[in-house]
């Protein structure tokens, strides 16, 4: 969640239902799994679950940014056509 | 455990037990670290922040949970640009949720079984409109909207109109006719007395 806010300059704060409710539907669709490796094996709170992207949700995160830049950069060629 | 954590323990009681056990702790863990953090910044409108996210996000995914058994099919096609990332929200049947629309009737015939003292006042003719019983009136709104509600119910496909409908329709139908001898009483008592 840390890396999350790091990443969106704080912008996306994911509350936990929010959170789990999206881990459950990536687990089911195959594109993360649960992880048994623990950053801090000792300490940390031992309730907390860790995941990692499969590799079938690899190649979707990679497709995905790879569509959303088309389209991004689409929008951009748009806007800059608006500007006198 | 401090004051903070013991509430949102309860908010989770309201999520379904198979999805709690799965991650109840782990987002009590969560939750935890964000009040940490809100704490830490030294400004209560941070917990307030936090509270208000947690508890819209408890609204929205808490009958989501219950009613979507949801199943998503990742394809990533070959070559493709494209990554489908494919949705398909198994909302409740046409059916139980066109049950559930029809609630506010559920309701008259429940009454009408464990307490049908309570149906009287719809029948109470002073205050009456246009010559009808005026808990009549009542519940033909309540039943238009009812039925508004069914129609909405049974052509929506999506979750959240689904949601939108009940809190929308539905639940201020039913309300109507729960109250509705409650509202012809309080009439009754402050109508002035005429005749005699």
């Amino acid at each position: 969640m840390t890396e999350v806010a790091a990443l969106t300059d704080g912008a996306v704060r994911l509350a936990p239902g929010t959170l789990y409710a999206n881990i459950k539907r990536l687990l089911d669709g195959g594109l993360i799994e649960e992880s048994d490796e623990r950053p801090d094996p000792e300490g940390g709170d031992q309730r907390r679950r860790y995941y990692r992207l499969t590799a079938a949700g690899q190649q979707v995160v990679v497709t995905e940014v790879a569509r959303m830049e088309v389209l991004v950069v689409g929008a951009q060629r748009w806007i800059r056509g608006l500007k006198p | 455990m401090n004051r903070h954590e013991r509430i949102y323990r309860r908010l989770l009681r309201l999520y379904p037990a198979g999805f709690r056990a799965r991650y109840g702790d782990a987002m009590i863990s969560l939750f935890r670290e964000q009040l940490r953090d809100a704490r830490s910044s030294g400004e209560r409108r941070q917990i307030a922040s936090l509270w208000a996210r947690c508890l819209v996000d408890t609204v929205v995914t808490v009958p989501k949970q219950h009613f979507e058994k949801e199943r998503r099919v990742a394809q990533v096609a070959e070559g493709s640009p494209v990554a489908l990332v494919q949705v398909r929200p198994r909302s409740p049947t046409r059916t139980r949720r066109v049950l559930l629309s029809l609630l506010p009737v559920w309701v008259v015939l429940a009454r009408s079984i464990v307490a049908p003292g309570a149906n009287e006042p719809l029948l109470a003719n002073p205050p009456a409109w246009f010559g009808v019983p005026f808990g009549f009136s009542l519940l033909a709104i309540a039943f238009a909207a009812m039925a508004v509600g069914t129609v909405l119910m049974a052509k929506t496909t999506s979750m959240r109109s689904a949601i939108y409908t009940f809190a929308f329709v539905t639940a201020p139908a039913t309300a109507l006719v729960v109250l509705a001898p409650v509202i012809i009483l309080l009439i009754i008592a402050v109508s002035p007395k005429t005749g005699g």
